[in-house]
């Protein structure tokens, strides 16, 4: 039976994605706590040793952990702000341009972020003296824009506006629609927005690897450095660590504001 | 409760004038119908009585004070929207407790005013259900609630029964009607509906083009509409062109085709001798006659159309063009019968002819 | 006119931050590079074979992997489409999952895997499949199977979400007029679903040109894609002329394809987009 057919050869590529796309991550869990230095299948035993190595000061990962913390959270909060005031102002109101608004306030996701960074890199060079938080910085705050504009203006789209005048009508003041019917109503997607803006910002390579100075290295850039000296699975242990904070990040995320955000 | 007044109110947009010079004064407790199709202006009315769009000019006044000046959140004038517009992150006791809680009232207060105010629309009980847990006719209900628990001066409704189906429509009418009595809540309702409008207004104002057609008591439009347009916009559906004759004790002959009608017009009409004019008539005001006489005119049956309580002819062959007598006697006509049908003189209206109408 | 201002008030904070730290920069620096150099630099790129093989393999990795994320990417997102909500969350799990997981993390499973002493290769020999271990990492093959991995996920996910707006009485409704499930298939839910293909696939290609974490840890250090060809001249080269031509030809690659797209598709989409809303 065709119908069959095409239902069976669905699901056979269907599961052989899904194990493609969780394989590489299973390794890694498994190699972070093989004793050896060479990872092999089966493991040799069981050790916390790269676990321990992480924290040892040689790696830096715990500095670079600090410094991409404080950029992703910095950026993120100026992020959401500044995105949802211009989602706002493309959803609440009707004028002409609004599209060419929207892709004005999403351009950084088409633009090459080694080419941004480089710009950034020369206009740093004429200015000098721009400290390395700065560099970074003003780069993440930039890519990450779309993100928190998308999701939020995502939301806004189908936003019931009758709910703010409703609102008014029993007596609220414009700050208090603001507050209490519009943010909560549009919370979802100024969520999975700030969410997504802060991965990336966390996990960005290029940019921060053009843009950083040398007392001022975010964390990725710390692993790939620490990767071409030495290949060990002390990277496969940091590598976990980070994938147990993802997986709590999407837990968080399915509970506040469901995956169906993402399907869009 | 209060008083509220539209003085020349105007709406432009652009070159368009959706509200064009409105004038109307709504006593304490009244409840007023704003009738008309879309585009006719009665919601940009409402969004300017509420406050959500500001007039071309003229202006609202709400017992003696123009709200010119006021913004919609202090002019304590409640909505009850069409698709309801129920807050979806709260529950039925924060949606009610919404505007009372802006007001700052003691939680104690707030809680009995919405309990009591539950009871009165029969939602007891469901306060801690979300909206989207809630039918239909319950939303509504809440929706009202919210509009009402404010105690405010003025209550506007918008297309209130639109979304229900027939038999909730039928019982939420009588419930409205008796929550506004209760209270005494000064109440403007927008609706395209002409049965919701007679059904629970105390006055009726048909709307066409931006402009107030008709104001008066259900009774007034429904039976003497003051135009053909009215006519046609509350259900008339017979219209018959012909031409004045003179009148005689109180009777004025109208030849429509080969046929004349009597109607009954006790001098009150401007209408000369040879002036064309326009007949109309409502379906269950023609009847069938058993025998002829003055008014009695006969035709054949082109389709008979079950409605339930009554039965829907067109017939034709009476005058040019068709009329459409609505009956109960179901049974005796059938699509080809001949039938002969009497136009009681004092239901026609008449109306002088406007140039291609 | 009171709105319009709210409006544009609303807008000016981002507006002026993108101008200054985005825009500005921008276009600064692309007329700063025309007017100290003239085309000098783009006109070496285009000249130099080194350049154009460079740019070639970008196109031709973006292509591949856009291609293969396609084909398996869209039974994948039928079926997803199709399934009871409890599994579907489970999938949307794992698809989200590695989308959540730094490029360099990904990466480093691949090099786990695809090494010459990797697991890969361990198991072939260890099977007694080969005798000699396969050189994978470091190769192109390498780059485009780890690019597949970083990508597949987009395009799922915008599959996805057109699939499932596509109303099952649709289909439906060609199985009542007679149409096999393959027929179905190709002249309804396929043409349907055009929107969500065109969209990941832009998203993919789009990605995968500019892609830098990929290439250097899967390519190794011989193996040359734009976006890392700009990170070696400017660090190692020092040639920063170079690495601005590169750039702006990248990033005009990519807003060809985007209006492109916008231009062939446009209409179409539009006139798909009335009927879909329904």
């Amino acid at each position: 039976m065709r119908d069959g057919r095409v239902n069976w050869l669905c699901t056979l590529v269907a599961i052989l994605v899904m194990l493609f796309l969780i394989a590489p991550l299973i390794v890694i869990v498994l190699a972070s706590f093989t004793p050896t230095a060479l990872v092999t299948f089966p493991p040799q035993g069981f050790s916390l040793k790269w676990y321990a190595n992480i924290f040892g000061s040689s790696t830096h990962f715990m500095d670079g952990l600090v410094k991409s913390l404080q950029i992703g959270i910095l950026a993120t909060l100026l992020d959401v702000l500044l995105g949802v005031t211009a989602a706002l102002s493309i959803c609440r109101y009707d004028f002409r341009g609004k599209n060419l608004l929207l892709n004005y306030f999403t351009s950084p996701m088409y633009v090459p972020s080694v080419a941004f960074a480089f710009v950034l890199l020369q206009v740093y060079s004429q200015l000098g003296g721009v400290p390395g938080m700065a560099r970074i910085f003003i780069g993440h705050f930039i890519i990450i824009l779309p993100y928190v504009v998308r999701n939020t203006v995502s939301v806004l789209h189908v936003f019931n506006w009758t709910l703010e005048d409703a609102a008014t009508s029993l007596g609220a003041n414009p700050v208090q629609v603001f507050f209490k019917i519009t943010i909560p109503l549009a919370k979802p997607g100024i969520l999975a927005g700030a969410m997504l803006a802060f991965l990336y910002s966390f996990d960005e390579v290029a940019l921060s690897s053009l843009l950083s100075t040398p007392r001022f290295i975010t964390l990725p850039i710390r692993i790939m450095n620490y990767m071409e000296l030495t290949f060990d699975p002390t990277l496969a242990a940091i590598s976990t660590l980070l994938m147990c904070a993802s997986l709590a990040l999407i837990v968080l995320l399915e509970r506040f504001v469901g995956l169906d955000m993402f399907m869009k | 409760m209060a008083t509220l007044e539209l003085r020349h109110l105007t709406k432009k947009f652009g070159d368009f004038t959706a509200v064009d010079d409105m004038d109307l004064t709504v006593a304490e407790g009244e409840m007023i119908a704003l009738l008309g199709g879309s585009g006719c202006g009665k919601t940009t009315t409402l969004r300017m009585i509420a406050g959500f769009t500001e007039p071309f000019s003229g202006a609202v006044v709400v017992d003696g004070k123009d709200l010119r000046s006021v913004p919609p959140y202090r002019r304590n004038i409640s909505i009850f929207f069409q698709n309801y517009a129920l807050f979806p992150h709260m529950t039925v006791f924060e949606n009610v407790a919404f505007g009372l809680k802006l007001q700052k009232l003691p939680k104690a207060e707030i809680r009995e005013r919405v309990e009591s105010i539950l009871s009165l629309v029969k939602l007891v009980g469901l306060d801690r259900r979300y909206p989207r847990e809630l039918s239909g006719g319950q939303q509504q209900r809440v929706a009202l609630a919210r509009a009402l628990v404010t105690r405010p001066a003025i209550l506007l409704l918008d297309e209130p029964l639109s979304n229900l189906d027939a038999k909730l429509r039928v019982e939420m009418q009588v419930e409205i009607k008796r929550i506004q009595k209760e209270l005494g809540i000064t109440t403007i309702i927008v609706t395209h509906d002409h049965e919701e409008a007679v059904s629970l207004a105390d006055r009726v104002i048909v709307m066409n083009a931006g402009r107030i057609q008709q104001i008066g008591t259900p009774q007034e439009i429904f039976d003497r509409p003051v135009s053909p347009f009215v006519a046609d916009f509350m259900g008339f559906s017979t219209f018959l062109h012909g031409v004045a004759g003179r009148e005689e004790n109180g009777l004025l002959p109208v030849a429509c085709g080969s046929r004349t009608l009597l109607v009954r017009t006790d001098g009150r009409t401007d209408l000369a001798p040879g002036d064309a004019c326009v007949l109309t008539i409502r379906s269950e005001n023609i009847a069938l006659a058993q025998e002829t006489g003055e008014n009695v005119v006969t035709g054949q049956v082109r389709s008979a159309t079950y409605k339930g309580h009554t039965t829907r002819l067109e017939v034709s062959g009476c005058f040019e063009e068709p009329v459409y007598p609505a009956i109960s006697e179901y049974a005796e006509c059938k699509e080809g019968d001949t039938v002969s049908l009497y136009f009681p003189p004092e239901r026609i209206c008449v109306y002088k002819s406007t140039i291609g109408g | 006119m009171e709105r319009k201002k709210q409006a544009l008030l609303l807008a000016l904070p981002a507006s002026l931050a993108l101008l200054v730290c985005f825009i500005g920069p921008m276009v600064y620096i692309l007329i700063r590079t025309l007017a100290e150099n003239g085309t000098a630099d783009f006109a070496a790129f285009f000249s130099d074979p080194f350049y154009l093989d460079i740019l070639w393999t970008t196109l031709r990795v973006s292509l591949i992997s856009t291609a293969v994320s396609l084909v398996l990417g869209y039974p994948t997102a039928y079926y997803m489409a199709r399934t009871p909500s409890r599994l579907k969350q489970a999938m949307v799990i794992v698809i989200l999952f590695p989308f959540l997981v730094s490029a360099v993390v990904r990466s480093y499973g691949w090099m786990v895997i695809l090494g010459t002493n990797g697991l890969l290769n361990q198991l072939l020999m260890g099977l007694g499949i080969i005798a000699e271990p396969l050189k994978i990492l470091n190769t192109e093959a390498a780059v485009i199977i780890g690019m597949i991995h970083l990508l597949i996920p987009y395009m799922i996910l915008s599959l996805v979400g057109v699939l499932q707006s596509i109303d099952p009485n649709v289909e439906y409704a060609a199985y009542s007029l007679g149409a096999s499930p393959m027929t179905t298939f190709t002249k309804v839910i396929f043409p349907l679903s055009t929107p969500g293909i065109i969209s990941g696939c832009v998203l993919v290609f789009t990605m995968s040109m500019t892609s830098y974490v990929t290439p250097k840890l899967l390519g190794g250090s011989k193996f040359r894609m734009m976006a890392t060809m700009v990170v070696q001249e400017i660090n190692v080269s020092f040639d920063w002329g170079a690495a601005s031509a590169i750039s702006y030809i990248l990033l005009a690659v990519i807003l060809a394809v985007q209006v492109a797209v916008v231009l062939i598709t446009g209409k179409y989409m539009k006139r798909m987009g009335g009927g879909k809303n329904a």
